[in-house]
């Protein structure tokens, strides 16, 4: 008898460890899947990569060299194992994980981490306007030092707190690989990485097959094959996903999303973005330069109508255009208020005309907005909706539509009186979230100059000490709500409708990484 | 010969005012380099205009157009920013998946198109002649991209037999070569029925019979051959619209050819590969309708004499 709870305890372990084989088998490890978005990459070479659909490709083939939590968009540690920078917060040195290998079997260095690092700053490699050209503009790079093989050295000209944010967006590339190549421009037909998938075929605006690389140095995935496939028309890619020829789809419209949920094996996933909407005040007029008068038309916005008719309650209004982790959470969104909107506006001595539109001295309280987005696209629907709910209030904004270039155009020279409508994307830094707001900055083109606002968003970006930027960053955006330079709006309502096998955690910057995806059997 | 002469002058000329058209549009809503670089985000003002520069676009125009005829003349047709490539290689690469789809459209329009308007004409009034007209205004009526989403809708998610897009099998070329087929089809239908019409009431058509031909001979060797002259022209102007106008199609079905590429590249505003893809598409557009001409006057010998 005494020896029942040794035998109990050894049935139970056998019992135990033969459960959790099954569980550990429950997913299919020859699983294929399929994703379909509107672009996949169009070269091979990730500099050259301007889209962040295309992008999520690269995400698979390479590793970057930090990597941000796809669940809380925190920094991890990846290819770099540990960092630390001098109280100058001009160097930094970074220690690189020994076991990091390529496609090839090639070890990765600290040789190569300097070699990727620069060729972001190779201007006859990275586009203007590209995803990289960006990342490179963040930081305004000196020298590196290589220690020994897994430490690197990197200074910079001025202190940028941000920087393993940035690297978190460099791929990590093999020196040898690429300068063995006969010239810079091959590398868009040629690729070696170190992520844990492996190009296996690359057909020019058709697809990109992806293969699992089995002895990547994290261990191998669970799904043997991803290919991404470029299908523009929304409506034929949640065809395919209908019919299974496809496994995942992204970006189609909210209106959809009742319909898809109905269909069998499929499921909805919706996470808010990276990109933040709002209206944008002409700074340089003086209509616009009245704080009450901008906090007025935030109190006028009704959100939550917008919220239900247009994103099936799925995309909450925008408390402060700063992305998670970096955002103020004891901000409260601008709440719809339309007495205190009235009160703000009579306040400043404009009365209702004959047409009901406030006036002040002959002037009307609003203009028109100018907006790119196609007639189709939710987001129009979006700026016409807040001109109702505005007219309904005696405010007059006009959206008036302009061709994207022209748009930019006469943005950027000012060509406009009182409204622009748009997004703001960024790779939830921080810093980039609201650096559209800085004087200097070409995006800022309601040309919002405030001298307290600048004094923070400088401390902020050149503070060393974690504890004490995040302190300032949080001044910053109460002052940012207070003074109210935007209309804040919503955050981009990221969907992704996939195959109820397919066990995957998007990450809300958009980008398809599907490291840890599996496919149930 | 004069007749030849004067027609490639006129193809030159169309082809001279095509580039001029397509160089000057990049112009028209606004600075192209932000067409390019889009927001310019991240980039200082120095960045922007150092880029402008490097793509000639502080130059004056005319020096610009020049500049990009000249090479142009040479075969050169810039190289696109979006893929990195010269553009030529880009186009050599995706036109054979749109001569594809565009020749199974039109061969299987014609193959339609004829009995259909033989039926109809040599049946006038019939049940057979408004059923063909039926099926020819249906198909004139139709917008492609509707007809395309229902052919994916009944063929594929509700019947199963099609696949919905892509290129690489021959299960895959059928529904959208289908939809692209339909407008010609339609307008042949319509042509042959009202040109055979015309010739079955000529002079040598009565005679013919009255030499005792039968029926069937006096329509094809006599009635058909001759009203399908003006078809012809037809064909080949449906064949330039299939090759340069498939980009519905092409985008509904994920079909990579032209008509993709050229959507691409205005979404990408990639300005050179448009420019590109909108003369080449006019140079082959006007050699068509220049060997049409030719031919023409190979088979109608009144052209010659007028």
């Amino acid at each position: 008898m005494k020896r029942f709870p040794v035998v109990f305890c050894l049935v139970l372990a056998l019992f135990m460890s033969v459960s959790f084989a099954v569980c550990a088998q429950d997913y299919d490890p020859d699983a294929s899947i399929v994703f379909t978005t509107d672009d996949i990459p169009s070269t091979l070479d990730p500099m050259w990569s301007s889209a962040l659909n295309a992008d999520g490709a690269f995400r698979n083939i390479f590793d970057t060299m930090f990597i941000q939590d796809p669940a809380t968009m925190l920094l991890q540690p990846h290819v770099i194992k540990e960092y630390s920078c001098d109280e100058s917060g001009l160097v930094w040195t970074f220690i690189i994980r020994d076991d990091v290998v390529t496609q090839a079997g090639e070890k990765i260095t600290a040789e190569d981490l300097v070699y990727s690092f620069e060729r972001i700053y190779d201007v006859e490699i990275a586009i203007p306007g590209s995803f990289m050209s960006f990342l490179s503009s963040q930081i305004e790079y000196d020298k590196s030092e290589i220690i020994d093989d897994y430490t690197w050295k990197l200074y910079t000209k001025s202190p940028t707190p941000g920087l393993p944010y940035v690297l978190a967006g460099v791929y990590v590339m093999d020196k040898s690989f690429y300068e063995a190549l006969p010239s810079k421009e091959a590398a868009r037909e040629k690729i070696m990485g170190t992520g844990p998938y492996y190009v296996s075929e690359y057909v020019l605006d058709d697809h990109i097959t992806l293969e699992r690389f089995d002895d990547y140095w994290m261990g191998p995935q669970k799904i043997k094959t991803i290919t991404f496939r470029e299908i523009k028309d929304v409506d034929t890619r949640l065809f395919e996903l209908e019919t299974g020829g496809v496994d995942a789809v992204k970006d189609f419209s909210p209106s959809r999303i009742e319909e898809i949920d109905a269909w069998d094996n499929v499921k909805i996933i919706h996470k808010s973005g990276g990109c933040r909407y709002f209206i944008g005040f002409n700074h340089e007029n003086p209509k616009w330069q009245n704080k009450n008068i901008r906090q007025a038309l935030n109190f006028a916005v009704d959100w939550n109508s917008i919220n239900e008719a247009l994103f099936a309650n799925g995309s909450p209004r925008l408390e402060i255009d700063v992305n998670p982790p970096w955002n103020d959470p004891s901000i409260i969104a601008y709440q719809y208020d339309p007495e205190k909107a009235k009160s703000l506006i009579e306040g400043e001595g404009y009365t209702l005309n004959a047409d009901n539109y406030y006036e002040k001295d002959g002037e009307v309280l609003g203009g028109s907005a100018y907006f790119s987005y196609p007639q189709t696209s939710v987001y129009t629907e979006m700026i016409f909706a807040i001109a109702d709910q505005y007219r309904k209030q005696g405010i007059l904004l006009e959206p008036v539509y302009q061709e994207s270039n022209n748009y930019t155009t006469k943005l950027a020279n000012m060509e406009w009186d009182d409204f622009f409508y748009k997004r703001d994307c960024s790779t939830f830094d921080g810093l980039g979230d609201i650096a559209h707001l800085a004087a200097g900055n070409t995006s800022n083109y309601g040309r919002w100059n405030d001298a307290k606002w600048m004094e923070l968003y400088k401390a902020f970006r050149t503070e060393m000490d974690a504890a004490k930027a995040k302190e300032i960053f949080y001044e910053l955006q109460q002052y940012n709500y207070e003074e109210a330079p935007i209309v804040f709006l919503t955050r981009s309502l990221e969907l992704w409708a996939l195959n109820e096998k397919l066990v995957w955690e998007p990450s809300p910057d958009g980008r398809c990484n599907f490291r840890g995806a599996y496919v149930l059997k | 010969m004069d007749y030849i002469i004067r027609r490639l002058l006129q193809s030159i000329i169309v082809v001279f005012g095509v580039t001029i058209v397509s160089f000057g549009f990049q112009f028209l809503s606004g600075d192209p380099t932000y067409a390019i670089i889009g927001e310019a985000q991240g980039m200082t003002q120095e960045q922007v205009d150092a880029f402008r520069h490097t793509m000639g676009f502080d130059r004056p125009v005319p020096i610009q157009y020049l500049d990009w005829l000249s090479k142009a003349f040479k075969g050169d047709l810039g190289k696109s920013i979006y893929y990195s490539k010269p553009n030529t290689e880009i186009i050599s690469q995706r036109f054979p998946a749109t001569v594809e789809i565009a020749i199974f459209a039109l061969v299987l329009s014609l193959l339609i198109a004829i009995p259909l308007g033989i039926v109809a004409a040599t049946h006038r009034n019939s049940f057979w002649d408004r059923i063909s007209m039926v099926i020819a205004l249906i198909g004139q009526s139709l917008p492609t991209f509707w007809v395309g989403l229902m052919s994916i809708l009944v063929f594929s998610v509700w019947l199963k037999w099609l696949p919905v897009s892509g290129r690489g099998t021959f299960r895959q070329l059928i529904l959208p070569s289908v939809t692209l087929s339909l407008y010609p089809l339609a307008r042949n239908t319509r042509m042959i029925r009202s040109t055979l019409l015309e010739v079955l009431g000529e002079d040598f058509i009565r005679t013919a019979r009255a030499k005792g031909l039968k029926p069937g001979a006096v329509l094809l060797r006599h009635a058909l051959r001759n009203a399908l002259i003006p078809v012809i022209t037809l064909i080949a102007i449906d064949f330039g619209s299939l090759l340069g106008g498939a980009m519905v199609v092409e985008t509904i079905f994920a079909w990579p050819g032209m008509g993709t590429l050229t959507v691409n590249s205005i979404f990408a505003k990639d300005l050179p590969l448009v420019q590109a893809c909108v003369v080449f598409l006019a140079v082959i557009f006007v050699a068509i309708n220049f060997i049409v001409d030719f031919v023409y006057v190979v088979l109608d010998p009144r052209v010659r004499l007028r």
